[in-house]
């Protein structure tokens, strides 16, 4: 019955971060050695391990001439919520919704022609969901492709933004989500600079919603920042070894 | 650094979850003094301007080298102390504001708006976010002690963070057991009691502010002699698995008007209300209490009592009996109270009773007497006798002891002295909770330039008609400097009219979600007194800026109407505009030009158009059903601008009155049909509920005893009945019967188009289908929010987001709410001024009985419009001999008989015995009552020590005989028939 307060009078969120602010990322390349390209994301407690596969020949007859085909499968693991949920089966509206996501953001970011008559098979495995699941799952795939060695325009580098009690506030987890504010999904490619997808769901003042986006493309250049560095990081790791394995 | 917070919950099912939240820890909270120049710069460096801008205007800092960090149980016991603006310098940890939030609401909402008050100093410091002094609960730790541990622990970083800067940190907290933990950790802790009494020197009265739960009553000693002795509350714990089970209910107690041994608790599990009689029942409840209430057996089932009660009589009377008519109306769930689930304790407006030596120095324990009647007398202690007596003071209730016949609480705030006009009217306001502050900066900050409307920019005008060419005029009651609303009308040819409404356009100047808005949503309504008004909106708007007045330009909302000369509605088109009245004209100035006919200037042929057509839609109006009520509205005269009122007047009702309401009514319909067409899930509308029939009953009996016919199957038979309601040698009578009918009805209410079927939208008065106000946004919030859904209709505005059948929802209950305060604080205004006028005279009037009760009756004063009660037995020593019949609604006592209607000549004067209950006596001169109660007191069936109970018990036998009797002599003649057979 008590109207949770979102922000505190200091400006201080449910979990003591400022409006601008992001969780903490823990980003982990390469963890699966089955898969051709893997990743491991960790957006404060939101936890998703993504494994790609590809690009290899297509299975059935539904592949393209001139391209390759990005298929995407989402599942939440039953253990990722608070509450244990039976499975049903088949794949429920949410997973649907961020497939697509996702395979309309990497078959427009990957370069697709270099690929004809092959598919590329992206699974996303939510380890543990804390909000932000698809602003999450699009980061962590780009991390996997790119591990995998998959060629690029770009990143792919997605944040959620809403605006509680006339604040817009960036990246939100499950208990913001809950709030029944907006949630815009941005997801743009950080260094060409083109939107992929902009998704909102509820309602947003108008002269609010300017200022709600210009706040999620900076939570998108923050999460690129970060993610680079990684890549870098691990790309320079990766050679350090090769180096050292040619030595020897 | 980051943390992860976890804690158990059980959900609905029943089952355990974990939930885990993660918490970031910061090193960059501001610790909130002034001289701290590490934590500003850090915080500085760590935000940028549009983050403090979020949070500007509502932190504090503080600059004193004493600071004083609060324990919870301080801030709920002592929420009067600390709203005084002489305690400063105060951190808030967002613990304690947590506890309190989680622990009672309104004093919640009350700190807050102390935290809010730069000037107050008094800054929120979050421990649980800060690095260096969230903790976690240890394994076998109560949260109760976490939170303290978490208090002391902040404390401690207080202390050595501003160590260098020499500022001192004390805790203020009255748990015994943290003020000896906190010593052991070297923090200087105090309580509230010992800051108070060192604060005391300078401010004397914040002593009395202090409130004591604790704190053992010498004065027990006498009170323990009273048998008085409640029985013991229930527990919540128990309390809660008895609702769940059924075997007790839960709900609101509201104590009767007129008899405070009285309540009923209103429960959504059962059909009827729960009657609770006597104070042992009611066990310490107080008027809004959530209370568990279990039923008595149905043998002990009581009725309502009829009785009105004189005084709320304290201690001299010792026995709660209460007046048993069972006789003569239906019974009723009948139980008593167990346990409180919440109490609604407010601060309640009074004086104190005191009879003694007000001089005097030191201690005393004072009776504190509330202005409403339902609530108990409050005993409270004060050391500035002198300050108090013959003030109307505000107190706040702390606790109510099971040994103690009255609850026991302490001095809140002074208003001022007793009888005082100005005085008075504040209590008033604070009685019925007007809002009634004057405007805060944040919302004069919104208010444009008084100069804006000189300078109309071409993007003012955009999707604007301009309609200055046009000839418009407002008609409004004399002195009026609101208007908020002007016509015009014009031929087109064709027999046809284009007649114009014009309303204020206050939404171009009240945006949503701005401080002037959210003010103004939560006065709803501007508040008219008789020598004062409280505005829903500053001056410089409703004065000036909105109102429509003369040869300015002015922005408004425009309803335009093509209408023929039968009073068809041709055309119809809804648009903002801009407009330059020609003139403002009061109703008996319109009224003027309309019947000479020597003027044929534009307005005033106009004008006769206008009240041509109006005649003609009032007709239409009248035959789908409208009803023309009554109310017996006065207003007074006075002398000078604020001075005592020296005469009062029937507020008279011109032919241009009628005139300009039914434009307004049609230019309300129309709009709610365009309103609902676009928004037909939150729309806000009004409706009048059709009045139940069984509320009619006792009406129809009464003017059918008349030789009346009175039919109530509709509004348009109501309306009939009532027009054939004239008694030829009183002209009154008609008037009387439209009063009372108006009483029948419940009132009209805002509501969301989304919450009720079409069919519920009707507005049975008015009998339309749909209604709403449109007419008066200056002084009706409601009106702001139709303008901006008209507004976003006709494309003028984007789509705002609060347009939602829940928040219209919820808006409209509060609009509900502060219409009826506010027409409560309106009457009782009128009857203070009532009080006013009678002082010192004594006057003879006609007087019409509109209700009777067992020992008393209502009347009707017509010629100044105010109702009083005239009891038939003075005190309780007299009894009074009269028969009541529910039936009929008479009382008799064989000589005479009083019933409803009946015109009698009664003697108004003020009874200023009691200083603080001054109030209008009403005795009955002719029929003389006081010669008949001597008779009646002669009576051999009279004997003195007789109680009211034992009295009544007696009238039912004696009426048990006569139907004996007349059984008998039934029996008799039908002996008689047999034997003639």
């Amino acid at each position: 019955m008590s109207k949770l307060s979102y922000i505190s009078p200091d400006g201080l969120r449910v979990d003591g971060r400022r409006s601008n602010e992001i969780r903490r990322l823990n980003i982990k390349m390469g963890v699966s050695n089955r898969a051709d390209g893997s990743a491991y994301y960790e957006q404060g407690n939101t936890k998703i391990l993504v494994t790609v596969y590809g690009p290899r020949e297509s299975v059935n007859s539904k592949s393209l001439y001139d391209r390759a085909v990005v298929k995407c499968e989402f599942s939440m693991s039953s253990f990722s919520t608070t509450e244990r949920k039976q499975r049903q089966k088949g794949t429920d509206r949410q997973a649907t919704e961020i497939q697509n996501l996702i395979k309309q953001a990497f078959e427009s970011t990957v370069h697709v022609q270099l690929y004809p008559r092959s598919q590329i098979d992206i699974f996303v495995q939510v380890l543990q969901s804390d909000g932000g699941l698809k602003s999450a799952s699009i980061n962590a795939c780009t991390l996997a492709l790119i591990d995998a060695g998959i060629s690029m325009k770009d990143f792919v580098c997605a944040c959620n933004t809403s605006c509680i009690d006339g604040i817009p506030v960036l990246d939100l987890n499950n208990i913001e989500e809950r709030s029944g504010g907006p949630d815009l999904l941005l997801s743009i490619n950080p260094q060409l600079g083109g939107v992929i997808s902009l998704n909102m769901d509820s309602k947003v003042q108008q002269d609010l919603f300017e200022s709600v986006l210009d706040l999620g493309v900076k939570g998108c250049q923050k999460i690129f920042t970060i993610l680079s560095d990684q890549v870098k990081r691990y790309s320079t790791e990766l050679m350090s070894n090769q180096q050292q394995l040619q030595q020897s | 650094m980051q943390l992860n917070k976890f804690y158990y919950r059980t959900t609905k099912k029943g089952n355990v979850i974990k939930v885990v939240n993660e918490i970031y820890l910061r090193d960059d909270i501001p610790c909130g003094h002034e001289q701290c120049e590490i934590c500003l710069s850090k915080y500085k460096e760590r935000t940028n301007s549009e983050d403090r801008a979020i949070s500007s205007g509502e932190i504090s800092s503080m600059s004193a080298n004493q600071i004083y960090i609060l324990d919870t149980n301080v801030i709920l016991h002592q929420i009067d102390l600390l709203e005084d603006p002489s305690l400063k310098n105060i951190v808030i940890l967002s613990t304690v504001l947590n506890e309190v939030k989680s622990q009672n609401r309104s004093i919640y909402n009350r700190i807050k708006e102390v935290i809010k008050d730069i000037s107050r100093q008094f800054y929120v410091y979050a421990n649980e976010y800060s690095q260096y002094t969230s903790i976690t609960r240890e394994n076998g730790e109560s949260p109760n002690d976490r939170n303290d541990r978490a208090i002391r622990i902040a404390t401690d970083w207080y202390r050595s963070h501003l160590h260098k800067y020499q500022v001192k940190v004390f805790l203020i907290t009255n748990d015994k057991d943290n003020l000896l933990k906190s010593k052991s950790l070297g923090i200087d802790g105090k309580t509230i009691q010992e800051l108070v009494f060192e604060l005391s020197s300078e401010n004397p009265s914040l002593v009395d502010k202090l409130s004591d739960p604790n704190e053992d009553h010498s004065g027990e000693l006498e009170d323990s002699k009273s048998k008085i002795q409640y029985a013991e509350h229930r527990p919540m714990n128990i309390l809660t698995e008895d609702i769940k089970n059924g075997k007790v209910y839960q709900g609101i107690i509201r104590i009767n008007m007129n008899n405070y041994k009285e309540g009923n608790v209103q429960c959504h599990s059962i059909e009827k209300d729960i009657l609770v009689q006597g104070l042992e029942n009611l066990n310490r409840s107080v008027d809004g209490d959530v209370v568990a209430v279990e039923l008595l057996p149905e043998i002990e089932w009581q009725a309502p009592s009829t009785v009105i009660l004189l005084e709320n009589d304290g201690v001299e009377e010792d026995d709660d009996a209460v007046v048993k008519d069972s006789l003569v109306s239906k019974k009723q769930p009948t139980g008593k109270i167990v346990g409180i689930v919440k109490r609604n304790w407010k601060p309640y407006c009074g004086a104190v009773d005191f009879r003694g030596d007000a001089t005097s120095q030191g201690l005393h324990f004072l009776t504190f007497v509330p202005i409403d009647k339902r609530i108990p007398r409050i005993r409270i202690k004060s050391r500035q006798v002198s300050n108090i007596v013959g003030k109307r003071i505000v107190v706040a209730i702390d606790q109510w002891d099971r040994n103690s016949k009255f609850p026991t609480g302490h001095f809140v705030k002074d208003l001022g002295p007793l009888g005082d006009k100005e005085t008075e009217s504040k209590v008033l306001l604070l009685q019925f909770d007007i809002p009634h502050h004057p405007f805060g900066a944040s919302v004069m900050k919104c208010l444009p330039k008084p100069d804006i409307m000189d300078r109309v920019t071409p993007s003012d005008m955009v999707g604007r008609k301009d309609l200055r060419k046009e000839c418009v005029f407002s008609v409004d009651p004399p002195g009026c400097t609101d208007i908020d609303d002007a016509l015009h009308i014009k031929q087109i040819g064709n027999g046809l009219f284009e007649v114009g409404v014009h309303i204020a356009d206050v939404s171009h100047f009240v945006l949503e979600g701005t401080a002037i808005d959210d003010e103004a949503k939560s006065r709803s309504t501007s508040v008219y007194l008789v020598d004062r008004r409280i505005d829903m909106l500053p001056g410089e708007l409703s004065g000036n800026l909105c109102s429509l007045m003369s040869n300015v330009d002015r922005f408004s909302f425009s309803c335009i109407w093509k209408i023929t000369d039968q009073g068809e509605v041709v055309d119809v088109e809804y648009t903002k505009s801009i407009i330059r009245s020609v003139a403002s004209l009061t109703y008996e100035q319109a009224q003027i030009r309309i019947d000479d006919k020597t003027q044929n200037d534009q307005v005033s042929t106009n004008l006769r158009h206008l009240n041509r057509l109006a005649k003609v839609l009032r007709k239409q109006r009248m035959d789908r059903g409208a009803l023309s009520l009554a109310s017996p509205q006065v207003k007074f005269k006075t002398e000078e601008h604020g001075g005592d009122p020296s005469d009062v007047e029937i507020y008279q009702l011109r032919e241009t009155n009628a005139m300009i309401e039914e434009f307004m009514l049609l230019a309300n319909i129309w709009v709610a049909k365009k309103i609902h067409k676009h928004f037909p899930g939150c729309a806000l509308l009004r409706r009048h509920p059709t009045p139940k029939k069984s509320g009619f009953d006792l009406l129809t009996q009464l003017i059918e005893n008349k030789g009346f016919k009175f039919s109530t199957a509709s509004s348009k038979e109501l309306a009939e009945s009532l027009d054939g309601c004239v008694l030829e040698n009183d002209s009154y009578f008609n008037t009387l019967c439209r009063i009372m009918t108006t009483r029948c009805m419940s009132p009209a209410v805002y509501f969301s188009s989304g919450s009720l079927p079409y069919e519920d939208f009707r507005h049975y008065g008015l009998a339309t289908d749909i209604y709403t106000h449109f007419t008066s946004p200056i002084r009706r919030y409601p009106d702001i929010i139709v303008h901006r859904l008209l507004a976003n209709a006709i494309g003028m505005q984007s789509v705002s987001l609060n347009l939602e059948n829940k928040t219209i929802t919820l808006m409209s209950e509060n609009m509900n709410f502060r219409h009826k305060m506010a027409q409560y604080a309106g009457r009782g205004s009128t009857q203070l001024h009532t009080l006013i006028f009678f002082k010192g005279k004594k006057c003879l009037e006609d007087a019409y009985i509109i209700r009777v009760k067992a020992n008393a009756f209502v009347v009707l004063v017509p010629r100044y419009g105010f109702e009083g009660t005239v009891y038939l037995s003075d005190g309780h020593n007299q009894v009074s001999s009269f028969n009541y019949n529910h039936d009929n609604q008479t009382l008799s006592n064989g000589s005479h008989t009083f019933s409803v209607f009946d015109k009698i000549k009664v003697e108004i004067y003020v009874d200023d015995s009691i200083a603080h209950d001054q109030k209008l006596k009403i005795n009955c001169i002719e029929p003389n009552i006081k010669d008949m109660l001597l008779i009646s007191n002669t009576t051999p069936s009279q004997v003195d020590g007789i109680t009211p109970t034992q009295n009544i018990q007696k009238l039912i036998k004696s009426k048990q005989e006569k139907v004996r009797k007349l059984t008998d002599h039934t029996e008799q003649t039908k002996k008689k028939i047999k034997t003639t057979k």
